[in-house]
């Protein structure tokens, strides 16, 4: 069973934010929900680095372990989805999650919570796949239709990865192969860092030239 | 002799080379304690810094020495990569807080439970004199059971939305308890700024009567007579009642305030000091909830103690055995009313019924 993934390469994020503004679009996210956000490391410096964030669908997730009515589950896929009609908006996956990523619609005077929204993965909910039900409250289902997630989809840089595990850490392996671990060092360039021609790849390579 | 010689040529050999190999072995390890052979990725360092935010990068970010985490989404924490913090709050609340919180308060329960049935249920008040002394106007008496009130129902609620995963969702399933939980959860954020206020004027009510005395000191050594037989000395409020009232304000001051936090998060939003306040509040309401159980057995063990409560009117031998300096004082000043005049006043339940028939 495939066990679904995203990863982020920072060598290869432009901050762009389109995965963003992908997702407020596929999913119809409410507003002041943001399932997905861009957090640049040392804006400015040299070595500046981006990540795209949002729900990492954790194996052990801790937004499932102190959620008081035990609203999580995990999906055959290793999603990790909750159900908004036993959600009660107290907010303590929130304080949980190591990532941010759940996020809660204003409801009502003093900022009350809402119910809980996060990233699906494009995995919808626990109504039937596609219903209009399912749309309305969580966005779209891309996975029941052998789609994966927009937002790594339309990666123009594809720094965003998702999809399963396995495939997911082929890819990158296959970078950090080719353009070596060592990028951050400074002065060490993609030129040099690259330590042999691989298959199929060409201009890359320092033994190329 | 040549074999000697040999010998000793051979471990001077082993030895010198033992050294250099050694020596070798220490230049090649790097500074810090690494296998030989690693070669460190600076990537390894950069990620680590993000992840674990060494105090001295983060004293670095602040004056702008190291470039700034940003991001263009705006919202609450978003600007922060890792919530380091997360972890351990979800370790106190799932490992400590339930499993403790469960131990603590069906231990307390229970051992009282227990005690009452060897002991309270068979305990009799003092003989009655005849004579009564007035202890609490109505104003205090009401807001002793408006704040009573309101804590038991806050109480239930919270330990319905702390208990509920673990106790009753295997009984009612997940749909049912949502109910349940939700309805806690609204009726809880309501009735807690009625307990705020409840705290605050009971406390400017009670907090002179609540002074302690030189006399306390013996009631707390003799556990209010338990141990040592004669009844220690006490004024208005003995030290048991001081104690409690002092943890009412001290932990109910806590979980009002803490409560309020959590009750407007748009006042405060970031996840910190909301991780702190969820701390305070389910401790002070543990602390307090086993505190007031100890407080309710006694209302019911100690015989003569609950009228004093309900009607304003405790027995007289009740309370110069309970609290001897006050019926000292009281009797001085002659504020004794017997039961008949009393009853002519204020009327019983039973006389009251006795007229009108």
């Amino acid at each position: 069973m495939a066990r679904m993934k995203f990863y982020c390469d920072a060598e290869r994020c432009i901050e762009c934010n389109a995965c963003i503004t992908a997702c407020k679009n596929e999913n119809e996210v409410p507003w002041g929900v943001n399932r997905r956000r861009v957090v640049t490391i040392n804006d400015g410096e040299p070595g500046e680095r981006s990540l795209s964030v949002a729900c990492m669908h954790c194996s052990d997730a801790p937004c499932a372990a102190v959620c008081p009515v035990d609203c999580f589950y995990t999906t055959d896929d290793g999603v990790v989805l909750h159900d908004k009609d036993i959600c009660i908006g107290c907010g303590y996956c929130f304080y949980a999650c190591p990532f941010g990523a759940p996020q809660f619609p204003q409801d009502g005077a003093f900022g009350t919570r809402g119910k809980m929204d996060k990233c699906t993965f494009c995995a919808g909910g626990p109504e039937p796949d596609g219903s209009p039900e399912e749309h309305r409250k969580y966005g779209s289902n891309r996975l029941a239709e052998g789609k994966l997630p927009i937002c790594a989809e339309m990666c123009s840089t594809k720094a965003l990865l998702a999809g399963d595990a396995a495939v997911v850490s082929d890819i990158y392996r296959d970078r950090i192969i080719k353009r070596g671990a060592s990028v951050l060092d400074w002065g060490v360039s993609y030129e040099n860092a690259s330590l042999r021609a691989s298959k199929g790849m060409s201009g890359k390579s320092s033994l190329k030239r | 002799m040549p074999v000697m010689k040999f010998k000793a040529l051979l471990l001077g050999t082993l030895l010198l080379s033992l050294m250099l190999t050694g020596q070798a072995l220490f230049a090649a390890v790097p500074s810090h304690d690494k296998p030989a052979g690693t070669v460190e990725s600076p990537g390894t360092d950069y990620w680590r810094n993000v992840r674990q935010r060494p105090a001295e990068l983060v004293t670095l970010q602040k004056e702008g020495k190291r470039g700034e985490v940003r991001t263009q989404v705006r919202g609450i924490d978003t600007a922060v990569l890792i919530n380091e913090k997360g972890e351990q709050w979800r370790q106190y609340r799932v490992e400590m807080l339930i499993p403790g919180a469960m131990r603590l308060l069906g231990g307390v329960v229970a051992v009282l439970v227990i005690l009452y049935l060897l002991f309270g249920a068979r305990a009799k008040a003092p003989e009655d004199s005849g004579n009564r002394l007035f202890r609490f106007t109505g104003y205090e008496r009401t807001m002793h059971w408006v704040m009573a009130g309101a804590f038991l129902f806050l109480g239930l609620t919270g330990l319905i939305l702390l208990f509920g995963r673990p106790l009753l969702i295997p009984l009612l399933g997940k749909e049912t308890f949502s109910t349940i939980a939700t309805t806690s959860k609204q009726l809880h954020d309501l009735a807690g700024p009625l307990f705020l206020v409840a705290v605050l004027l009971f406390m400017l009510r009670f907090w002179k009567r609540n002074l302690f005395q030189k006399h306390d000191v013996k009631w707390l050594l003799t556990a209010g007579g338990m141990m040592g037989g004669a009844h220690p000395k006490a004024g208005f409020f003995n030290m048991g009642e001081k104690l409690l009232f002092w943890s009412v304000v001290l932990f109910g001051l806590a979980i009002a305030l803490s409560g309020l936090m959590l009750l407007f998060p748009n006042f405060v939003q970031q996840r910190v000091p909301l991780e702190g306040a969820h701390l305070a509040h389910t401790l002070g309401a543990v602390a307090l909830l086993a505190a007031v159980s100890g407080h309710i057995y006694m209302a019911f063990a100690v015989k003569g103690t609950l009228p004093g409560m309900t009607t304003g009117y405790v027995e007289l031998n009740w309370a110069r055995s309970h609290h001897s300096e006050w019926a000292k004082q009281k009797e001085e000043t002659g504020d004794v009313i017997s039961r008949e005049e009393l009853e002519r006043d204020i009327g019983t339940p039973s006389t009251t019924v006795e007229k009108g028939a």
